[in-house]
C-alpha cells in the first residue's frame, strides 16, 4: 500500500515531478521496491524507466525499449506499417525543412495535420487548411514541441474529416499473454485535448471490435509490450480505422474501462510488474453497463478557454448513485499556473448509456466550486446536446457546435438577473436598506423579520 | 420603483413592489414568485417557478457575480436613481486612439513578435503567453502601431497587467 508521502521541494515541474534524481532518491530512502509513474510527466520517458531499472527498482510500466519505439511517432508509424496495422497517409520521417513540408502537404492534400514527433496530449499540434497557414503552424508546433518535450521535430499527415477517436486498452504480462479490455471512445475533444470519454462506444459492433482489438494486440506485440498501454485509432465515417499512436502508460480516462470491466487497472499494473498473474487471461468481449468520464478543467469557456488559476474558496463535489470522482483538489487548494489545468475527473456509471449520461448531468449540476472558472456548464451543454445523446460523435463535435455550446437561453439570463436583484436586496448586502432600517423610529426587529419572511413567501 | 439589471449586454427591468410590507419583484407581465433562502455566507437557495436553484454570489467592481450550475455571470443592479446618476455622469467615450493591451490571463511571455514603432494589422500575432502548458497567441485588436512594449520575453505576468501600448491608425 502507498501510505507514505515525501515532499518534492520546488515550484515548477522541472524542479519537482520531472526531477528524476529527486524521485529515485526518495524511492530508495523509503525502501520502495517499485515506482509507478502515473500518467503525466515521466510516465513515457524511456530514459527514466531505464534509470529506475538500473538503480535496482522496478518501473511499473513497459520496458524502456517499448517506450522508445512508440515514443518516436515516426518510428512507431513505420513499425505499424511493417506489422500490418493500418496507418494514416503521411510522412515517415521527421520534417525539418519548410520547403520539404510544402511538398509533402501538396502531395497528400490539405487539410494536413502537423504533430510533434515526440509528443502527445495535443501539445505541438496544428491543423493546416491551406498553404498560407503552413509557415505559422510549423513554427508554432515546433516551438510548443520544443518547450513541452525538448524536441522540436514534427511530422505531417493527412487530416481525416470528422473521424471518431477510438482507443483500445491493452494488458500484457510480458510472458506471452496480451489481451485487450475493449474500447474507449474519446471523440469529444477541444484543441486535441480529450474532454469526455466513454466505454463502450455506440458505433462498434462485435465484428469491428474484434478487428480493432486484434490490430491493437498486434501493435502491442510489435513493440514487445509489457504492462498496461493504449492503442489509439481514428475511425472514419466508413468504419475504416487507422493507428494514431500508442500511449505506453496508464491513461487519464482509464476509470471508464475499470467501471465496465470490474478491474482495477493500477492493481493489474502492479501484479504484472511483480511478475504475478493478471486477473483475466482473455480479452473482454462484453461490458458491464456504460461509463462516462468528464474532465474538469480550470478554464473559462466564456473567455476563449483561458486558464483560470486561483484559490478554491468553496468546494462541494458531487456524489450520488453511480458517481465516482478522481480529484486532486480540496477546498482552499491553490490552482497554480505551473501545471495542467485539469483539476478533477468525474466518472458516471449506468446500466446503459442514457442512464450514465443522465447521472453525469445531475452530478455536474450539483457540483459546486467557487474561486476559479471551470468548464462545468460547458460539459453540461455538450451532454444535453441532441447529437451527443444519439451518440453521433466525431472529433470535430466541439468545433461544429462551439457557438451553440457557449450560448445561454434568455430564461437563464433572467434567472441570473433575478438572483442578483434578490441578493442585493438581502438586508445584509444592501447598506442603504440597512441604514434606513436602523434610523427608522418604527424600525423594530419584528417589522424587519416580517419583511424578510414576506420576501420569501412571494 | 424600478430596478435595472445589466447582464450580458442587455438590461432587464424589474418592478419593485412594497405593498403592505410585502416585498416583491415583477419581471415582465407576471409577478416573480420566489423563495430565496440563505444557506451559507454567499450561498443561497432560490425556488422560482417551481424550480430549485443553488446559487453562489460574490462582488467585484460594483458587479454581483452569480454562479449557477458552473455558469457565472456579472450583473449590475441599479435603482432608477442610481442609473440616472450614472447616465448623467458617465464620461463620453475617451479618445480611442491610444490603447493599452492587457494580459487576458496570467502567464509567461514566451515570445514577442513585434518591435516598437512597428505597424501591425488587425489579428496579427503580437506575443505569446504560455500558461498551463498551452500557448496563447495575443493578437492585435485593430490595425495599429506599436508605441511601447511593457514586458520582456521570459517574464511572468499577472492577469490584467499591461503588455503593449498601441496607437490606432485612424
Amino acid at each position: 500500500m502507498a501510505d507514505e508521502a515525501y515532499a518534492l521541494p520546488g515550484n515548477i515541474s522541472i524542479e519537482t515531478y520531472l526531477d528524476q534524481d529527486k524521485i529515485i532518491e526518495i524511492a530508495k530512502k523509503s525502501n520502495s521496491e517499485a515506482i509507478h509513474p502515473g500518467y503525466g510527466f515521466l510516465s513515457e520517458n524511456a530514459h527514466f524507466a531505464q534509470r529506475v531499472q538500473k538503480s535496482g527498482l522496478v518501473f511499473i510500466g513497459p520496458n524502456s525499449q517499448s517506450i522508445k519505439m512508440m515514443g518516436d511517432k515516426t518510428a512507431a508509424r513505420q513499425l505499424m506499417i511493417k506489422n500490418n496495422v493500418p496507418v494514416i497517409p503521411g510522412t515517415t520521417s521527421a520534417v525539418t525543412d519548410y520547403k520539404e513540408a510544402e511538398n509533402i502537404a501538396q502531395n497528400i492534400g490539405f487539410p494536413v495535420l502537423i504533430k510533434a514527433a515526440a509528443g502527445g496530449g495535443g501539445k505541438g499540434m496544428r491543423i493546416v487548411e491551406n498553404m498560407e497557414m503552413l509557415q505559422e503552424a510549423l513554427d508554432g508546433a515546433a516551438r510548443e514541441a520544443q518547450s513541452a518535450f525538448g524536441d522540436a521535430s514534427v511530422y505531417i499527415e493527412k487530416y481525416l474529416l470528422n473521424p471518431r477517436h477510438i482507443e483500445f486498452q491493452i494488458l500484457s504480462d510480458g510472458k506471452g499473454n496480451t489481451i485487450h479490455l475493449g474500447e474507449r471512445e474519446c471523440s469529444i475533444q477541444r484543441r486535441h485535448q480529450k474532454v469526455i470519454e466513454e466505454s463502450p462506444s455506440v458505433v462498434l459492433d462485435d465484428e469491428l471490435r474484434k478487428q480493432m482489438g486484434e490490430a491493437a494486440i498486434n501493435a502491442a506485440l510489435a513493440c514487445n509490450y509489457k504492462n498496461a498501454g493504449t492503442i489509439e485509432f481514428l475511425l472514419d465515417q466508413d468504419n475504416n480505422f487507422y493507428f494514431l499512436e500508442m500511449n505506453t502508460r496508464l491513461q487519464v480516462e482509464h476509470p471508464v474501462t475499470e467501471l465496465v470491466s470490474g478491474l482495477d487497472l493500477v492493481r493489474e499494473q502492479i501484479l504484472i510488474a511483480a511478475g504475478q498473474e493478471m486477473t483475466l487471461s482473455n480479452s473482454l468481449e462484453c461490458f458491464w453497463g456504460h461509463a462516462l468520464e468528464c474532465r474538469l478543467y480550470a478554464e473559462d469557456p466564456q473567455n476563449g478557454f483561458a486558464p483560470s488559476p486561483g484559490r478554491l474558496s468553496f468546494l462541494q463535489p458531487a456524489d450520488g448513485p453511480g458517481i465516482r470522482e478522481d480529484s486532486g483538489v480540496t477546498q482552499n487548494s491553490e490552482i497554480s499556473l505551473y501545471y495542467d489545468p485539469m483539476i478533477s475527473k468525474l466518472i458516471a456509471w449506468g446500466s446503459n448509456r442514457d442512464q450514465a449520461v443522465q447521472r453525469m448531468i445531475r452530478a455536474l449540476k450539483e457540483y459546486e466550486i467557487q474561486g476559479i472558472k471551470t468548464n462545468i456548464s460547458y460539459l453540461i451543454k455538450i451532454l444535453e446536446h441532441d447529437q451527443f445523446k444519439t451518440g453521433n460523435l466525431s472529433t470535430s463535435f466541439i468545433q461544429d457546435f462551439e457557438n451553440l455550446l457557449l450560448d445561454s437561453k434568455q430564461k437563464e439570463i433572467d434567472l441570473f438577473a433575478l438572483a442578483a436583484a434578490l441578493y442585493k436586496n438581502e438586508p445584509n448586502n444592501n447598506h442603504h436598506l440597512n441604514n434606513s432600517i436602523k434610523n427608522d423610529s418604527n424600525g423594530s426587529s419584528w417589522k424587519y423579520n416580517h419583511r424578510r419572511l414576506n420576501m420569501r413567501s412571494r | 420603483m424600478k430596478l435595472f439589471a445589466e447582464i450580458d449586454g442587455q438590461t432587464i427591468t424589474f418592478i419593485e413592489r412594497n405593498n403592505d410590507e410585502r416585498y416583491s419583484l415583477i419581471l415582465g407581465d407576471s409577478a416573480a414568485e420566489y423563495d430565496f433562502v440563505q444557506l451559507d455566507e454567499n450561498r443561497y437557495s432560490l425556488i422560482w417557478e417551481n424550480r430549485s436553484y443553488l446559487l453562489h454570489f460574490s462582488r467585484k467592481d460594483g458587479n454581483i457575480f452569480v454562479t449557477h450550475e458552473g455558469q457565472q455571470y456579472a450583473v449590475k443592479i441599479e435603482t432608477e436613481r442610481e442609473k440616472r446618476i450614472r447616465d448623467l455622469t458617465s464620461v463620453k467615450e475617451s479618445d480611442q486612439r491610444d490603447m493599452i493591451l492587457k494580459a487576458p490571463i496570467p502567464g509567461l511571455v514566451s515570445k514577442i513578435d513585434i518591435a516598437v514603432d512597428q505597424e501591425v494589422n488587425k489579428g496579427e500575432p503580437l506575443l505569446i503567453l504560455e500558461a498551463m502548458k498551452m500557448e496563447n497567441i495575443i493578437k492585435a485588436p485593430c490595425s495599429c502601431r506599436v508605441s511601447e512594449i511593457l514586458v520582456k520575453t521570459g517574464q511572468n505576468v499577472e492577469q490584467d497587467m499591461p503588455l503593449v501600448k498601441l496607437k490606432s491608425n485612424i
